[in-house]
């Protein structure tokens, strides 16, 4: 016990005043002053002087070593008891004479308690606690895994038992460094004399959600460890991420599916079953080894029968007591691509002179199965061979004219709800695209504006920039965040000037240059929108290709013409915490998620956001407006597993706690609280001694003639008062 | 320069004071000192004391005849004998007598003088014959004993000369002053005998056994006999003791009471040989000391 070295140690209150203690040199320097400045005196009996001296020496030369001492402890004591001395004991300090003490209990009930039988350990420790409790004693009960409606301390005892019993391993990995924080806060308010802070767990790394060594507590710990040994990690395997993959573009096609799975212990396993689970049947197994604090990715190949969304999960059979995290559910879903038709208008065969160099690496940058938008690019002629019914959006890179057939069939795509994005350039003939597209125009197009050449010295002066954007619009609001603002230095040297629209034609502007002319516009058409883009694609009007908000917003923009929502569907939910999904304008009034075990959650959106959670792990299925066939929406549904975190069932550092209990000095900060020590004060009794010694001092340092002048007063002065 | 000396020791008020002093102890003491002072054998002498009228038996030489012849009675001329008195005054000069506190108007050597020369007047003035010798570390100038006024002179010079210095010697002193002076000789010793020790006081038994007539005047300051200092104090020796550094008040109770001892034990060898012991501190005036004596006497 830390309690036991620090009972020896004498602190101090008011440690500075201790320089007092030089003082006690002082008595010493007067009497070495006093003898040199003895009065000399002739003086003829010196013999009779001599014998007499001789005879009282012995006792004056105590007497003053005596008066010395006292002086010299005196002030000595008076400087000591300044700094107001203390030590702390636990003697002589019974149950019975113990001052009634506050008691915050801290169970652990993160994830981690759901080992073995852990939990039950430590429900019936801290129940035993509650027990041994006297009447007038205050106790509360505080949870790893958040505060609870009644944490707070109080002398009901009963009760707090049983919100012990309702205590169970939460699915969250929980906190407990904030539990404890929480506790030494609500002891810090308590007014008892004594304090104790009592931590009943496995106290396993995972159940910190910060640097466990950066806990303070300024209140006497009591770990009580449910851990069969404290020192060694315990074994415990946990399916830590799963990965899919479509092996080939066709829409039937074989799944490569990878779990990670991670031994968290100190010694390896071997063959581990796992298995493959899709919808209910088991549909795979392999056997899997894992190295001892290493990771192993099992493999599993499977052909979907049904093409539409499945749920699966990946188990681990009998791997370890703690099962939560042996599970990995995951939704299998073919993926949702955004089909565009890209026409170029100015084709070269230099590759960054094309007009869709910049926008086909922006809509594909890596390997093509891993992107949700899928381009197809071509001449004009192709919006006459294909069936634009199998593409999403379609987009016109500076295309000089279309031909009627071409216009009107594009008029059908957009009308039916297809998404057309007309991009300007050099190429582009205003007159012609009024006549051709004037139906499908958000404005009709004026004029070239050019107001630099891209070589020209003095562009910086004459050009303009990307201004506002309506940042409310799907395609901008990611730019919302801190740093969005990247858009603000794009340079724009030539871009085309609008009309008036129309009156009664609803077009939207969602974005503009900083002179205040419209750079983007928006057009609902029938079932379908269409975008328009006043300056170039490439980078013959503005440089904005070459930026970094140009992939974003390019994609977002084909993503918002194909009506698709952006969250990128699956990604790692975890229970417990809440995270948004955008739905864009896919949701009109409420959201339904529903869960396992029949959970239903029913949000409304809010700027085409809506804030999710789930309780328990397992797969949640995402439906619009109603919670019908129609209304599910497969590239939102998602699949919520347990928090890894928890896994780690490694206990925490050696010294870690101890480190808890040290000031930033690396002093126990244990002294504020006095805990079950006694803090025995020892000022007082310094200071009753200063008074008996300058007592005495006064006493031994009259002169004898007063004392006895004294003495025979009150000699005296007894019969008279009898 | 005697007129001077007289100057110096005798102030007229006290000599007047003790003129009527002797005066009155003449009248109440007429034997006692009659039979002290006066030769008991008559004639011979040389100094006229009387006339008384003639009786039978008288020897006829001594009838003054001019007397007869002019008033034809027969009156016998008696004459005074030179008193057979010696009084010697044995002054202490040791460095000690320089002693004079807060307390004491005079040193213990002035206080000595005063009284010596006091007694040294009314004894000559008296016709007894006196001698003194002054002693400080070995016996001093001796001076014998005389009767003639102007061996006053003298004496008041011996007095004024004797130095305070040095440890004292009074066993020799009085050694030499009982080899000097004759038998049944008064020996007045002024001292504060600090420094007796057995041997002095087995040489005043032996003085007094040889019959002299020993009187001890004993001097002391008052800060000697009360140790009235305060604070830490360096005492430092007069007769070359050394020093000693001590708190007077953890000494006082123990030096008063040695100090008594001390005389004390001079007091009971006084007793006990029979020698006059007059023992006062210096604030004692110089005349009641005197008439201390004298009615000692």
């Amino acid at each position: 016990m830390p309690g036991l070295s620090e009972e020896a140690l004498m602190n101090f209150v008011q440690p500075l005043f201790l320089a007092g203690l030089l003082a006690a040199a002082l008595p010493i320097l007067i009497h070495l002053f006093n003898r040199r400045k003895a009065v000399t005196r002739p003086f003829p009996a010196l013999r009779l002087l001599k014998e007499s001296n001789e005879r009282t020496a012995r006792s004056v030369k105590v007497r003053q070593r005596v008066l010395l001492a006292l002086r010299v402890l005196a002030i000595a004591a008076l400087a000591i008891a300044l700094a107001k001395p203390f030590v702390l004991s636990q003697s002589g300090l019974t149950a019975e004479e113990r001052m009634p003490t506050a008691v915050a209990i801290v169970v652990e009930d993160g994830l981690a308690m759901g080992h073995g039988d852990w939990m039950e350990d430590a429900t019936a420790r801290a129940d035993t606690l509650i027990e041994d409790l006297r009447p007038w004693d205050q106790v509360a009960l505080l949870r790893s895994s958040g505060p609870g409606e009644s944490e707070r301390l109080t002398e009901d005892h009963s009760e707090v038992a049983r919100q012990l019993r309702d205590v169970r391993a939460s699915t969250s990995p929980g906190d407990l460094g904030e539990a404890i924080t929480r506790a030494s806060t609500l002891l810090a308010s308590s007014q008892l004399p004594n304090r104790r802070l009592i931590v009943v767990g496995a106290l396993t790394e995972g159940s910190f959600e910060t640097a466990p060594a950066d806990l303070e507590i300024a209140h006497p710990l009591e770990i009580l460890s449910v851990r069969e040994n404290p020192e060694r990690p315990t074994p415990n395997l946990a399916i830590t991420a799963v990965s899919y993959q479509q092996q080939s573009s066709a829409r039937e096609s074989a799944w490569t599916i990878t779990a990670t799975i991670a031994n968290f212990g100190d010694e390896d396993v071997d063959a581990v079953q796992a298995q493959l689970k899709v919808g209910d049947s088991v549909v795979g197994g392999q056997r899997v080894s894992v190295a001892a604090g290493q990771e192993s990715n099992v493999e599993f190949v499977h052909r979907l029968s049904d093409p539409t969304l499945t749920a699966a999960q990946v188990d681990l059979v009998d791997a370890d007591p703690l099962e939560g995290d042996n599970t990995w559910h995951f939704f299998i879903r073919p993926r949702e691509q955004v089909r565009a038709l890209l026409i170029n208008g100015s084709p070269s065969n230099i590759p960054y002179d094309d007009e869709l160099f910049f926008l086909t690496r922006a809509l594909r940058p890596g390997v093509a199965s891993e992107s949700a938008i899928s381009p197809t690019t071509g001449a004009p002629d192709r919006l006459e061979r294909d069936d634009l019914s199998t593409f999403d959006v379609v987009v016109l890179a500076n295309v000089s004219r279309l031909s009627a057939d071409q216009a009107t069939r594009l008029k059908a795509f957009v009308e039916q709800g297809g998404g057309l994005l007309i991009a300007m350039g050099d190429q582009v003939d205003p007159e012609t695209y009024n006549n051709q597209l004037g139906e499908l125009l958000p404005r009709p197009l004026r004029g070239l504006k050019r107001l630099a050449e891209r070589d020209d010295p003095d562009a910086p002066v004459k050009i303009t920039r990307l201004g506002p954007a309506r940042r409310q619009h799907p395609i901008f609001r990611v730019f919302n965040l801190p740093g969005g603002g990247a858009m603000q230095s794009v340079q724009v040297y030539s871009y085309m000037l609008l009309n008036p629209a129309p009156s009664g034609q609803q077009t939207t502007l969602a974005l503009s240059f900083q002179d205040n002319a419209p750079a983007l516009l928006e057009r609902q058409v029938g079932q379908g929108r269409v975008l328009l883009w006043t300056t170039s694609l490439d980078r013959d009007w503005t440089d904005f290709p070459v930026r970094t908000a140009y992939l974003p917003v390019v994609r977002r923009a084909l993503s918002h013409l194909a009506r698709r929502a952006g969250s990128s569907s699956d990604t790692q939910r975890v229970v417990g915490k809440d995270f948004e999904v955008e739905v864009g304008d896919l949701v009109n009034e409420r959201a339904i998620v529903t869960g396992p075990d029949a959970s239903r959650q029913v949000v409304e959106p809010v700027d085409g956001m809506v804030t999710l959670s789930a309780e328990t792990p397992g797969p949640h299925l995402f439906f619009a407006d109603e919670e019908s066939e129609g209304g599910l929406i497969a590239g939102l549904s998602f699949a919520a597993n347990l928090d890894r975190r928890a896994s780690r069932l490694t206990p925490l550092a050696p010294g870690v706690i101890e480190g808890w209990q040290l000031d930033e000095e690396g002093r126990p900060i244990a002294e504020s609280a006095p805990g079950q020590q006694r803090r025995v004060n020892l000022w007082s009794g310094l200071l009753f001694f200063v008074t008996m010694a300058l007592l005495l001092e006064s006493v031994l340092g009259a002169r004898r003639s007063v004392l006895v002048q004294v003495g025979r007063r009150l000699l005296r002065g007894r019969p008279a008062d009898a | 320069m005697a007129e001077a000396l007289r100057q110096t020791y005798l102030d007229p008020a006290v000599l007047d004071q003790l003129g009527d002093m002797h005066v009155r102890a003449r009248q109440l003491a007429q034997g006692v000192i009659a039979g002290l002072h006066r030769s008991p054998q008559r004639g011979g002498s040389v100094e006229f004391s009387e006339y008384t009228e003639y009786s039978a038996g008288q020897e006829l030489r001594r009838v003054d005849w001019k007397v007869f012849g002019k008033s034809d009675k027969y009156y016998v001329k008696q004459y005074e004998d030179e008193t057979n008195l010696q009084t010697f005054l044995l002054l202490d000069g040791s460095g000690s007598m320089a002693f004079k506190s807060e307390l004491g108007p005079l040193t213990k050597l002035d206080h000595a003088r005063y009284v010596a020369a006091t007694l040294a007047y009314l004894l000559i003035r008296q016709g007894d014959a006196v001698g003194a010798l002054g002693f400080a570390k070995t016996p001093g100038a001796f001076l014998p004993a005389a009767a003639r006024t102007k061996h006053l002179d003298d004496i008041f010079f011996l007095l004024d000369n004797l130095p305070a210095r040095g440890p004292t010697a009074l066993d020799d002193s009085l050694r030499q002053i009982a080899e000097r002076a004759r038998r049944r000789s008064l020996i007045l010793i002024f001292s504060d005998l600090l420094d007796a020790t057995e041997h002095t006081e087995e040489l005043l038994r032996v003085l007094k056994s040889r019959k002299f007539d020993v009187v001890i005047f004993q001097g002391l300051d008052p800060a000697e006999l009360t140790l009235p200092y305060e604070g830490l104090s360096l005492f430092e020796g007069m007769e070359d003791e050394g020093e000693l550094l001590a708190d007077p008040d953890d000494l006082r109770d123990r030096y008063i009471e040695a100090m008594r001892a001390h005389n004390a034990r001079i007091k009971a060898v006084c007793n006990g040989a029979n020698i006059t012991y007059l023992s006062y501190d210096t604030t004692r005036p110089v005349e009641l000391v005197c008439q201390d004596f004298l009615r000692r006497r």
